[in-house]
């Protein structure tokens, strides 16, 4: 081989601006197919469409603050939310009349044994007992609850070392998932007396208690304001610290609950919105507890979750007996 | 790599050119052995090219196995994370699920304890088993969900959480967190209710533990299952995490992939201009290095370094290059060693041109001694043709001298016969000498002896005077016919000279084109000039010579007959004398007859003095021709019969040096 041509070969190749541009072609094929291969990662400004939102009027005014933020930062994403309480947003979810149902209790797998229907779980709601204003009794225990709700058997606040004042229970009707959580972690499964006023809403609720003299009710912190004084239950209020402890009962996990749910879609987007730190933030705010912020200090201790059992059975052998 | 065959040593045909001998003359004054050998500078350039570039796949090798293992590592390491990942999953799944037919069946047997406790008389057994039996369900429940929650939490798991991380789903964690929280309470809510039904089943309160049942134990149990199936249904969330966080993998092995790929390349390519680096800038320079020869620049050299092949060619065509030029140099000096001898050929060219016919070239083995081999031959070849004529010279100048004075002892003779007739007889004697010293006058005279034995009548003089015409016109024809003859012999030589000198020419023109040729052409082209002019001489020469001998047989044939006539006459009248001179001693003398007779005699003799002088006149200018030659000295031919060299066709006529020395007079 001629030393010439080898060298001359070698520099035309070399130093060519050709070669180069081939060079720079292959790596570029590359990227780009690299690039191609690379699935989008969905963009902020990619979603559109409509959720639709119903069911635990507790709940309500969280998911309504977080759809507003939601479609500020998605201003292609509409939706609605509206309250009707948790069983109605039960059956608009696994009846796919809305996109996502809330609830404050847990949809029983007989009612509702859609296997898609999952669980998104995104704070946690203390409930409180109220009372009216004038009434100036501060705790009642479980038992005294139970008896003023589900037995009657204590009717006037002057049993309670109140004033002589008729006591007027105000209800939730039975869609109602405070009421549902009420009568399990409060009354131990008891029926409410079917006599008692029954007021549809959270708000409706407060306002209620609020006006009635003597009123008693129950309802989420969230709606909670200062028309009405709160009553501890067995001395315990509804704090964080109780809750982890165990001590306080009477509060529920939120629950969205959605079918089939597919991967980088509005609802998805959403449902993760709500667990953003943001969202989570304003859960504080309106009274909610966030939910990394409840954190069990035993999980495997089943010990002194339920204060009601003794209580009940004293109260069940004294009534029943 | 070209090597001009210009310079190549098998040719020996140095100075083709005036300016190629030029062009190699002036670099010989620089030239240098320069093998220089600039070792240690680059390691690998002590390694042979085999070795080097076995080296170079190796490192190329290294490279891409090294980028590939990386990609490979990546991707098993990966994948089996995925894969534990995945395992946990199912058993989670499983476990969960195992879990969930607990609390189904917990609530079943729940209400088969009732039932059984509700019959008239209960069997103790069967309660007691079926207490037994919740008892232990209860027991397996909190086992699993408490194995669940020590074990398999992600936050446990810190390669779980990466994996999850990567998907930037690692919020599930906490999800997990408060699914399982959500579980434990609504399990120790079921089990507070179950316990509280199981307390009145077995104090016989049934009312109450149906009522319980009913309220509160069915509801929880509900939600117990509730809040599992929620946990359960995290695993697909996490199983469809943990795809994610594949595809993302996926990913990131194709941007190693790329980047390794790059690396590999740009390693590898560096490898590779590495290597040929060390490969083409020297063969490069090499290349240079024979362009720079090929263009006459004879001095250049490589600059040897390292060990390795390349530096072995460079180290041999650095010495083959020393050897050309030490030949060329040796080529110089026989050039120059030739160019002498033919300067010194030159110069006796010049001498012989001068008339000294004395050289003789010294004879070598190279061309230029051939020359001189011929030269010298032509030479000799000259100066024998000179000596001959030079002989002849002599002989025609004897003749001329015998004739002049014959002529005058006849005149002599004849008025000594007019006046005193016995004087006359004493120069018998020289006519008869003269008459031997001539062979073709010794039988016409023993001719004419005979007849002359009869006494002589005075009527017989005119009778002898017509016989003497008569064989001078005879003789006057046999010696033209041998002049003819000599004449054509003389031909003959010059044609041989001739034939000699063209192929002299021929040699000389066959010869130019070879290494002697080169450099002595100038020299050869004047030699062979010098060669004409002395051919030219040649010619002058002959047919001075051939004139001479015409004109001298023409002379000679007239004397001859004279003379015959003469002596005859002449021995005639001596062997009558005695008597005639006293009878008729002056009686003849005014014989008219005889009075004629003399009057041609006399004639004659003026005739045959005139001829003699003309004779001698032609002698002269042939002498005078010849004079500048200078033949002797040198005398030996190497060899003389040798069929080579002589003159060539035409030139300048050579003018005879009239300073040359007359060597013989």
């Amino acid at each position: 081989m001629d030393t010439q041509s080898v060298s001359r070969r070698l520099s035309s190749i070399l130093f060519t601006t050709r070669f180069w541009q081939l060079l720079a072609l292959t790596f570029g094929t590359l990227i780009f197919l690299t690039a191609c291969s690379t699935p989008f990662s969905s963009s902020p400004t990619s979603l559109s469409g409509k959720i639709t939102v119903d069911g635990s009027t507790a709940l309500q005014p969280l998911v309504s603050k977080a759809a507003t933020l939601f479609e500020k930062q998605y201003p292609q994403v509409h939706i609605t939310v509206n309250g009707g309480g948790s069983v109605t947003g039960l059956n608009d979810v696994t009846g796919h009349k809305v996109d996502i149902g809330d609830s404050d209790i847990y949809a029983d797998p007989a009612t509702y044994p859609d296997p898609n229907l999952t669980d998104h779980l995104v704070c946690v709601i203390p409930f409180t007992m109220i009372v009216s204003s004038d009434v100036p009794v501060t705790t009642l225990t479980i038992a005294q609850i139970t008896a003023i709700f589900a037995t009657g058997q204590i009717t006037n606040w002057s049993q309670l070392g109140g004033p002589d004042l008729r006591i007027v229970p105000i209800v939730r009707p039975a869609t109602s998932g405070t009421r549902a959580t009420f009568r399990r972690y409060v009354l131990g499964g008891r029926d409410e007396l079917s006599s008692l006023i029954s007021i549809n809403s959270s708000q409706d609720l407060v306002n209620s208690v609020a006006n009635t003299p003597g009123a008693i009710g129950y309802l989420a912190a969230s709606v909670l304001n200062s028309h009405v004084h709160t009553l501890e239950i067995d001395g315990n209020a509804a704090t964080i610290e109780n809750i982890e402890a165990g001590h306080y009962s009477f509060w529920s996990y939120e629950h969205m609950y959605t079918l089939a749910v597919t991967n980088g879609s509005p609802v998805d987007a959403f449902l993760n919105f709500m667990l953003m730190p943001q969202v989570q933030q304003q859960a504080t705010v309106l009274h909610y507890v966030a939910i990394n912020d409840l954190k069990f200090r035993q999980l495997s201790s089943a010990s002194g979750m339920l204060a009601f059992h003794a209580p009940y059975l004293e109260e069940r052998k004294r009534f029943v007996l | 790599m070209k090597v001009s065959p210009q310079y190549s040593l098998q040719t020996g045909d140095l100075g083709t050119s005036a300016q190629n001998r030029d062009d190699f003359s002036q670099p010989s004054l620089t030239l240098k052995r320069a093998t220089r050998r600039a070792g240690g500078r680059n390691v690998f350039l002590d390694l042979s090219i085999g070795w080097r570039l076995a080296l170079g796949f190796m490192i190329a090798a290294l490279v891409a196995a090294l980028a590939s293992g990386v990609v490979g590592l990546q991707r098993s390491q990966s994948l089996s994370k995925q894969t534990d990942f995945y395992q946990t999953l199912l058993q989670l799944n499983t476990s969960l699920t195992t879990g969930h037919s607990f609390l189904e069946l917990m609530g079943s047997k729940l209400q088969q304890t009732l039932l059984d406790a509700s019959v008239a008389n209960p069997s103790r057994e069967t309660l007691a088993n079926d207490a037994g039996a919740i008892t232990n369900l209860t027991t397996l429940y909190t086992q699993t969900l408490n194995t669940y929650a020590q074990n398999d939490l992600l936050n446990q798991h810190s390669d779980q959480l990466a994996l999850l991380q990567e998907a930037n789903q690692d919020d599930l964690a906490a999800q997990q967190l408060t699914l399982v929280s959500s579980t434990q309470r609504t399990w120790q809510v079921y089990e507070a209710a179950q316990q509280q039904i199981l307390t009145y089943i077995s104090t016989g309160d049934l009312q109450d533990a149906n009522l319980l049942l009913q309220d509160q134990g069915q509801p929880t149990n509900d939600d117990a299952q509730s809040a599992l199936q929620s946990l359960i249904q995290l695993n697909a969330r996490l199983a469809s995490a943990v795809d994610a966080a594949t595809s993302v993998e996926v990913q990131n092995q194709l941007l190693t992939t790329l980047v390794a790929t790059i690396c590999a390349f740009l390693a590898i390519a560096l490898v590779g201009w590495f290597i040929s680096d060390t490969l083409v800038r020297r063969l490069r320079q090499l290349h240079h290095v024979t362009r720079a020869v090929e263009e006459g620049r004879i001095d250049e050299r490589v600059l040897v370094s390292g060990r390795d092949e390349i530096a072995d060619v460079a180290v041999a065509v650095n010495s083959m290059l020393d050897t050309i030029t030490g030949l060329l140099g040796e080529t110089r000096n026989q050039r120059d060693a030739l160019a002498g001898a033919a300067e010194h050929l030159f110069s006796d060219m010049r001498i012989v041109n001068a008339g000294d016919l004395r050289i003789s070239a010294p004879v070598s083995n190279d061309p230029i001694g051939m020359l001189a081999n011929a030269f010298n031959f032509t030479v000799g070849r000259f100066r024998r043709f000179i000596l001959r004529t030079q002989t002849t010279i002599e002989q025609l100048d004897v003749v001329s001298r015998q004739g002049t004075e014959r002529s005058n002892a006849f005149i002599a003779l004849v008025r000594t016969q007019l006046h005193d007739v016995p004087s006359a007889r004493a120069h018998g004697a020289p006519v008869l000498a003269f008459g031997r010293a001539q062979p073709p006058s010794g039988p016409l005279r023993a001719g004419i002896r005979k007849p002359g034995s009869q006494p002589l009548q005075h009527e017989d003089f005119s009778a002898l005077s017509k016989q003497v015409q008569q064989t001078q016109d005879v003789l006057l024809h046999t010696t033209r016919e041998d002049l003819q003859k000599r004449l054509s012999t003389t031909r003959e030589t010059v044609e041989e000279a001739s034939l000699s000198i063209g192929r002299l020419s021929e040699l000389i023109s066959t010869r130019s084109g070879t290494y002697a040729g080169n450099v002595t052409e100038r020299m050869t082209q004047a030699q062979i000039q010098e060669l004409v002019n002395l051919e030219n001489l040649l010619r002058k020469l002959f047919r001075e010579v051939q004139q001479a001998q015409l004109n001298v047989n023409s002379n000679f044939t007239q004397i001859d007959a004279a003379f015959t006539r003469l002596s005859r006459a002449l021995t005639d009248l001596p062997s009558s004398a005695p008597t005639a001179e006293q009878a008729e001693g002056l009686s003849y003398l005014s014989d008219p007859q005889f009075q004629e007779f003399a009057r041609q005699a006399g004639g004659f003799a003026v005739e045959m003095n005139t001829l003699s002088r003309r004779l001698a006149a032609i002698i002269h200018e042939m002498r005078t021709g010849i004079t500048p030659f200078r033949l002797d000295g040198a005398t030996s031919l190497n060899d003389p019969s040798r069929p080579t060299g002589s003159l060539g066709n035409n030139g300048p006529s050579q003018a005879a040096s009239p300073s040359g020395n007359l060597m013989f007079s």
